[in-house]
């Protein structure tokens, strides 16, 4: 029943997802939750807020165009987060936000997404539908969008957290050149390095998911957390059992591990 | 119920799907194949959606003649010729295909363009040499560059092999703690929708 070249990776999905799984109970039952390290791109998302709300300047925030049914749907998922918080402070310190969005499935989310931060800081009134706007699912069309968006309004706070592809770099330094403190971030290799020349902040690969945990401090994400550290423990043991026997000229893990794959 | 429905329905195609990917069982992939049709249905929904939304947004800055008016004029009506080209005439038509090549291809060139203006832009002030890790981020280019055009080789022959080196260990290395842990992140957020225990999409936290 099982595709026979999929045994290894069904196999590391369930130890993996059994981790996970065996960490987020245990924090949910309200045992010791695991303590999260300082991570100076999500600190730096409310002094972003911060200074845009003393300019009396707008908020941008972008998922990318990651969409909800591609390869980068876990990104976005968990960009969703952080325009959750970025919705629910901009909301508490009445400052103006800006969600633009360029996938058409990822726009009504993100406007629910808004629409409950603002009803649950008491603010529905704040909330219009100017906030969260589809701009276009073509590239470029999009990057031209937003950096109309950045020039008319201004935003001194920018924030691409999400899939993004190659529009980083063109959306990154339109922002850059009217002074918004940004903070970016990806799972995405390709553009990491683009994120990290030109954002003040980034958030790399794995930090992008921990982000709520971090933010909203809720003990099922703070056990997922652990439950991940678990997971990357293993693949490192693994990994060094490969070399050390490798080394060692053993190659009976290596020929298992193989086959497994193939 | 308003989040208990949808997150019941989001776990059983999550299910299907995964499934889809490890079992072979010819009732799965079928029922994917229908679960994907149905996606691609909705997605074609929610781009209504959002053209309604531009639509709205721009139809109300011009009637509040708001700074560059005159640019959302020109937007409805490019989204008016376009969706009107493309309904009667279809968008395989000759006329169709020369509003999209001589007015959105040569758009869309000249923004990719603009890319290479903004690397240097953004390299320049990444490059400045603030720190010490500012410091290995310029040489560290600087040797990749060299590495990439024959003036590097022949200043010095080693500059191609450190080059290589960079890029096989530590940016491989790197590359591959990135791959992984994003791999288990994108996991674990599964596993939660899955579980029903991921509320950020339905607006809760």
């Amino acid at each position: 029943m099982l595709f026979p070249t999929k045994t290894l990776s069904f196999t590391v999905m369930i130890i993996f997802c059994g981790l996970i799984y065996y960490s987020l109970s245990t924090a949910k039952r309200g045992k010791e939750l695991p303590k999260v390290r300082r991570i100076p791109a999500l600190e730096a998302i409310d002094e972003a807020i911060g200074r845009a709300t003393e300019l009396g300047a707008p908020v941008h925030f972008s998922p990318g165009r990651g969409g909800l049914i591609d390869e980068e749907a876990g990104q976005v998922l968990a960009s969703f987060q952080f325009l959750s918080y970025i919705a629910r402070q901009c909301a508490k310190y009445k400052t103006k936000l800006i969600a633009t969005i360029c996938d058409p499935m990822v726009f009504p989310v993100a406007e629910e997404v808004v629409r409950q931060a603002y009803i649950t800081e008491g603010m529905p009134e704040q909330f219009t539908p100017e906030i969260v706007r589809y701009l276009s699912n073509d590239q470029m069309a999009y990057c031209t969008a937003v950096l109309g968006v950045f020039q008319r309004e201004r935003p001194a706070a920018n924030f691409m957290i999400g899939g993004w592809y190659a529009e980083t770099m063109l959306i990154a330094e339109g922002a850059a050149v009217i002074g918004a403190m940004q903070v970016g971030g990806t799972a995405r290799l390709f553009q990491l390095p683009y994120m990290v020349v030109s954002c003040d902040y980034t958030l790399l690969g794995e930090e992008v998911f921990a982000g709520g945990a971090y933010l909203g401090k809720d003990p099922v994400q703070l056990g997922c957390l652990a439950g991940q550290d678990l997971c990357k423990i293993v693949s490192s043991v693994i990994i060094a059992v490969g070399v050390v026997t490798r080394l060692l000229g053993w190659n009976y893990f290596y020929d298992v591990i193989g086959k497994m794959g193939k | 119920m308003r989040r208990e429905v949808p997150a019941i329905v989001l776990a059983f195609v999550g299910l299907v799907m995964i499934a889809e990917t490890f079992l072979n069982i010819p009732a799965v992939a079928s029922l994917s194949r229908d679960i994907k049709n149905w996606g691609i249905i909705i997605g074609g929904f929610a781009l209504a959606l959002g053209s309604a939304n531009l639509a709205r947004f721009h139809a109300v800055r011009i009637a509040r003649k708001n700074k560059e008016w005159y640019n959302s004029v020109a937007l409805l009506a490019s989204m008016a010729v376009f969706a009107l080209a493309g309904v009667t005439i279809g968008p395989k038509a000759a006329s169709y295909s020369f509003y999209y090549n001589n007015f959105l291809a040569p758009m869309n060139t000249t923004l990719q363009g603009m890319t290479v203006f903004f690397v240097g832009s953004a390299a320049y002030r990444a490059f400045t040499v603030r720190n010490s890790e500012a410091a290995i981020l310029l040489l560290t280019a600087l040797i990749v560059i060299l590495s990439s055009i024959p003036l590097g080789e022949q200043l010095w022959s080693q500059i191609p092999v450190i080059s290589k080196w960079i890029q096989d260990v530590p940016n491989l290395s790197g590359q591959r703690g990135i791959i992984i842990t994003s791999a288990v992140g994108s996991m674990a957020i599964g596993l939660r929708v899955l579980l029903g225990l991921e509320r950020a999409h339905f607006g809760g936290e």
